[in-house]
């Protein structure tokens, strides 16, 4: 054998071995591109402990490996200073109350707290259709944003969300905010409706200041999301559906320079009641667990 | 030139499989996409052990001059506690005298009074041999050349007499010997015929009160606070810091939060709060929680000199049931008192809520000459029962005293604390914390 004839096998060789060692050096990264966080296996897992505790799955699953980080927000004065500019214009009595701004007109009372939070509240309510509670949604959709355009009350990103019907006949219309591409469930605008009448508005919008890459991380996934639900909710006696399971931002309301938000899953049961997973730590977010005074 | 171009290929793919087999062999981690769970205990400090944990309340001197009163802080208090303890560690159950004790010619040289209690006998490092008990006060009494030690039971009114070893007794005859020879302000108990005719209302004194006798001039002091290595605080918290996120409060406190517990650090000092974890038992032993208490406030933060732990009781609401562990600090034998206390409650799932807020003297604002003359206690004692009346109006017609003792209390601005000499007095379960040389009321909302 020459040795060229001897180089050439070992070339052939080392490029064998070379990739089987880069395949397993490397082999998560691959893995984590071609693999998926939820296997068919934990999905009839779940979906039977779901059942068990009465939980029926009527949502679809993201099923790929996500990662995700923390948003840093503080809460947008923008708005507020529109609406208190129109008020002022419209000669508004001011008050202050427990920290809260509140602006007087005939018909309209607007709330400014100091977390953020706007409630304009209609004394005698805006009119808008004629059986309101029976209209297809896309129309009352329509007309509810048709007014909140009017009222300059339209913030930037606004998606609709669901809609709430009250067993007292009224009507909340609920918008979530898109950030950067990513839901962001904290900030939210409500409209409420009430025989026929807008009686309410409900502003609380966030700005972003910083999004944190250097704490990027792997999220949970979402069966585990929803295994953690039903460990913090209990069994139900009454069948309970879960709509829908989402991917987006949540917190409590602060009254606060600037926060970090974390990446939640958001489960919607029976069309209208949202739970919030934290997507890194796996636990049911409550709305304040900020430390409070000794008992 | 094709061998050549061969050769430098095979060169390359053989330091390539070198390399990539160090990386495999020594591991290759994609540690920006995955979080770190190692779990590692951070503290600030190792836990005390039972022995150092508890300390008297205070310790009365009894010298032919009249009578001492020793706290935390003062000089010769930690000396003469350690020698006691020592002596108790070193006896047995055998040293104590069964059946009665002729009291005569019995003289008491010191008191000491523990709260919370000292746990003795099995399962604590004092008299281990002999059985369990919980003691609330110990007399030192000589008789003839004998020395004694009289244990009182805090659940009963029974008491244990034991005999110091006579080669022992040299020591606290020494130390004894050194207090009296020392000048310091003597103090009186309070009795119900030392209180007649202050007052037109009833009172009865329901604790060991001590007041001094003689004079007393106390400093206004300047407090710093506790200044927190935040990093390291907030890994005794939470295993994975990564998960916390962070609110920026208006007034600059931080507030670091999982969504399961949440720690805000201020300027001043931290609370913590776990309110998962309320739901619980607290089913340990009085010992095994005070070691559970020196294991938390020295994780969390560290227990600095002069921090005593002044309380540490169970306390059960509806189904569920904690400790309540609170520490305080004290200066040369004078308490701090603080509106926001440093204490922590706990159970069997562990820590629920914690705050600290600790001060430490940075120096005085008055000295020399323009030291504070203190109110005698008579007038500081009427001044608080005029207070109570006018504020308690109508209550029960017996008033009861159920402490009263000279302190400071935290005031000033939130750049700017000072200590306040004040003297502390309850009645009826009522604090009143009056200025020492003014007698002014202090209210709670004036305290920092």
């Amino acid at each position: 054998m020459n040795l060229g004839r001897a180089k050439s096998i070992l070339i052939i060789a080392f490029i064998g071995l070379n990739l089987f060692l880069g395949y397993h050096l490397f082999w998560p990264d691959f893995g984590r591109l071609t693999s998926v966080a939820v296997t068919a296996e934990e999905m009839r897992i779940t979906e039977a402990i779901l059942k068990n505790n009465n939980y029926f799955l009527e949502a679809s699953l993201d099923r790929a490996i996500q990662t995700s980080d923390f948003l840093t927000v503080s809460s947008t004065s923008d708005i507020q200073m529109q609406i208190m500019g129109r008020l002022i214009e419209k000669g508004a009595l001011v008050q202050e109350f427990e920290g809260a701004s509140i602006y007087i007109t005939t018909g309209e009372t607007a709330v400014f707290n100091s977390s953020g939070l706007t409630q304009i509240l209609y004394d005698s309510g805006i009119f808008l259709a004629e059986d309101s509670i029976n209209l297809e949604l896309s129309e009352l959709k329509s007309l509810v944003e048709q007014f909140i355009n009017e009222k300059e009350l339209m913030p930037e990103g606004i998606v609709f969300d669901y809609l709430e019907k009250t067993e007292a006949g009224s009507m909340i219309l609920y918008y979530y905010q898109v950030l950067d591409n990513m839901p962001i469930f904290a900030g939210q605008l409500k409209v409420i409706i009430e025989s026929d009448n807008i009686k309410a508005v409900e502003i609380y919008w966030l700005k972003l200041i910083e999004r944190g890459p250097v704490r990027e991380m792997e999220v949970i996934s979402a069966t585990e999301a929803l295994t953690n639900l039903v460990k913090g909710l209990g069994p139900n006696s009454e069948p309970r559906m879960i709509n829908r399971i989402d991917l987006g931002y949540f917190s409590g309301e602060y009254d606060a320079e600037k926060w970090e938000i974390p990446p939640v899953w958001r489960v919607v049961l029976d069309g209208q009641d949202c739970y919030y997973i934290n997507a890194f730590t796996g636990n049911l977010e409550q709305d304040s667990i900020i430390p409070k005074q000794l008992p | 030139m094709i061998e050549r171009i061969k050769s430098i290929l095979l060169l390359f793919l053989v330091s390539l499989s070198l390399f990539l087999t160090y990386q495999l062999w020594y591991g290759q981690k994609p540690t920006h996409l995955i979080t770190e769970d190692v779990y590692e205990r951070v503290i600030a400090e190792k836990p005390r052990l039972l022995v150092d944990i508890i300390t008297p309340a205070q310790i009365i001197v009894g010298t032919e001059r009249g009578h001492y009163v020793l706290k935390e802080g003062n000089p010769d208090f930690h000396s003469l506690w350690g020698a006691l303890s020592q002596q108790l560690q070193n006896m047995k159950q055998e040293s104590v005298i069964d059946g009665n004790v002729s009291m005569e010619g019995f003289r008491n040289l010191l008191v000491v009074y523990f709260k919370p209690v000292l746990p003795v006998g099995s399962d604590s490092p004092w008299l281990a041999s002999a059985p369990y008990s919980m003691i609330n006060q110990i007399q030192l009494s000589s008789q003839d050349s004998d020395l004694w030690l009289t244990l009182s039971d805090s659940d009963s009114d029974s008491t244990a007499k034991l005999l110091i070893p006579p080669d022992k007794k040299e020591l606290f005859l020494q130390l004894m010997a050194e207090l009296s020879s020392e000048e310091r302000i003597l103090y009186t108990v309070l009795t119900a015929d030392r209180i007649s005719g202050l007052t037109n209302r009833e009172l009865e004194i329901r604790a060991s009160v001590f007041v001094p006798e003689e004079p007393v001039y106390m400093d206004i002091l300047i407090l710093k606070p506790e200044i927190v290595d935040r990093d390291l605080i907030l890994k005794t918290f939470f295993i994975d810091y990564n998960l916390a996120r962070i609110i920026e409060e208006k007034d600059g406190g931080l507030i670091y939060t999982d969504g399961e517990r949440g720690l805000r650090l201020t300027n001043v000092g931290l609370e913590y709060s776990y309110p998962r974890l309320e739901e619980g038992q607290a089913t340990s032993s009085y010992p095994d929680a005070l070691a559970n208490s020196s294991n938390l406030i020295s994780y969390h933060g560290g227990w600095p000199a002069g921090l005593r732990l002044e309380e540490l009781g169970l306390i059960r609401q509806g189904r569920t049931a904690y400790y309540m562990a609170e520490w305080k600090m004290f200066y040369q034998g004078f308490p701090l008192y603080v509106n926001k206390p440093t204490r922590a409650l706990f159970n069997d799932r562990g820590l629920t809520h914690y705050t600290r807020a600790l001060f430490s003297v940075g120096g005085i604002l008055t000295g020399g000459e323009e030291k504070l003359p203190v109110a005698g206690w008579a007038s500081a004692l009427k001044a608080a029962i005029k207070i109570f009346n006018a504020e308690q109006p109508g209550t029960e017609s017996v008033l009861r005293l159920e402490a009263m003792e000279l302190g400071y209390v935290l005031t000033g601005s939130a750049v700017a604390f000072r200590g306040e000499p004040v003297w502390f007095i309850k009645i009826n379960n009522y604090k009143f914390y009056l200025k020492a040389d003014s007698l002014d009321w202090l209210s709670e909302e004036e305290m920092l």
